[in-house]
């Protein structure tokens, strides 16, 4: 991939695919690789890290035997998705004016 | 490498971590290994990266929201604050000091403005009592002695002049008065010209 993600971007990215559902660590790399180029080594520490600031929250839910830690996103992660997504298209905007000038005129 | 190889070689490289961070850490590998599943054990671990970068990864995470708390142990605090004393009490002393003296100065300096700022209040009261006193002597003895009289007028006016003119560079009240009757007059004109105005309609 050309442009490579930064951490802030990544937290976006692991917000929103938690704001559909919860999900554990190997459904949500599964998911989040369909997009973004997220190696499993990235993607603990991210996860720690939001939960550490009280973004996420994590349970456990017996599964065949074990049990799986599910992530799920807080009032204070809502928050801070939705100020991204504003920064988002704020950003995009201006890309796109750069980028696409000959597109848009 | 295989899976336990992974595991152990993680656990190597948490170990300087808090016991609950590298638990934490360690199961979500083995749960990721298990979701994955057996039959994609080698896909994960081609994909899943260096141990090693993963503990530095944890330990930059860490260290913005713990370092700061977990730099020295109570009980090491309390050691090194007394073993620092002989040089940090005289160090607190000199800055008390040094903070006392800038006080004092400051105070000081207060003062003398205060009194500067008296200075020259006293000097137009002085010239204005003696002008009006002159004022008033010139006129009681103008029947018995005019040219002396004259003399005292004309003193006592050049006295409540001079201070008036002292007064001059210290504007605040002269001027506030000045403003303030001027803009007693425009009302006074303003008023008096919107009676005539309504006298002249009617």
């Amino acid at each position: 991939m050309a442009f490579p993600i930064s951490a802030s971007l990544l937290d976006a990215c692991v917000l929103a695919a938690l704001s559909e559902s919860d999900m554990y660590g190997y459904a949500l790399t599964q998911k989040l690789q369909t997009t973004v180029d997220v190696s499993e080594s990235t993607l603990y520490p991210v996860l720690r890290r939001l939960e550490k600031d009280q973004r996420l929250r994590t349970y456990d839910q017996p599964y065949q035997g074990r049990n799986r830690r599910y992530y799920s996103i807080t009032d204070k992660g809502w928050a801070l998705l939705t100020a991204y997504r504003e920064e988002w298209l704020t950003f995009r905007e201006k890309m796109d004016q750069l980028l696409q000038k000959e597109r848009n005129a | 490498m295989n899976r336990e190889s992974f595991m152990s070689a993680l656990r190597t490289h948490l170990s300087g971590m808090p016991t609950e961070e590298r638990q934490r850490a360690l199961r979500y590998y083995e749960e990721y290994f298990d979701d994955a599943g057996e039959e994609n054990e080698q896909d994960v671990l081609q994909k899943i990266g260096d141990p090693a970068e993963i503990a530095k990864q944890l330990a930059d995470s860490a260290h913005i929201t713990q370092t700061t708390k977990k730099a020295f142990s109570k009980p090491w605090t309390f050691v090194l604050s007394i073993l620092a004393a002989p040089i940090a009490l005289p160090l607190i002393a000199a800055g008390l000091a040094v903070v006392a003296a800038l006080f004092v100065t400051a105070m000081a300096l207060l003062f003398t403005l205060f009194i500067v700022s008296f200075v020259p209040a006293i000097v137009v009261f002085a010239l204005w009592i003696t002008g009006i006193a002159s004022l008033f002597i010139g006129a009681f003895i103008l029947g018995r002695d005019f040219a002396t009289s004259l003399v005292l007028i004309g003193t006592g006016l050049v006295a409540i002049a001079l201070g008036a003119l002292i007064l001059i560079p210290y504007r605040p009240w002269p001027a506030r008065i000045v403003v303030f009757v001027r803009m007693c007059a425009a009302k006074a004109t303003h008023l008096v010209a919107r009676i005539f105005q309504g006298r002249r309609k009617k």
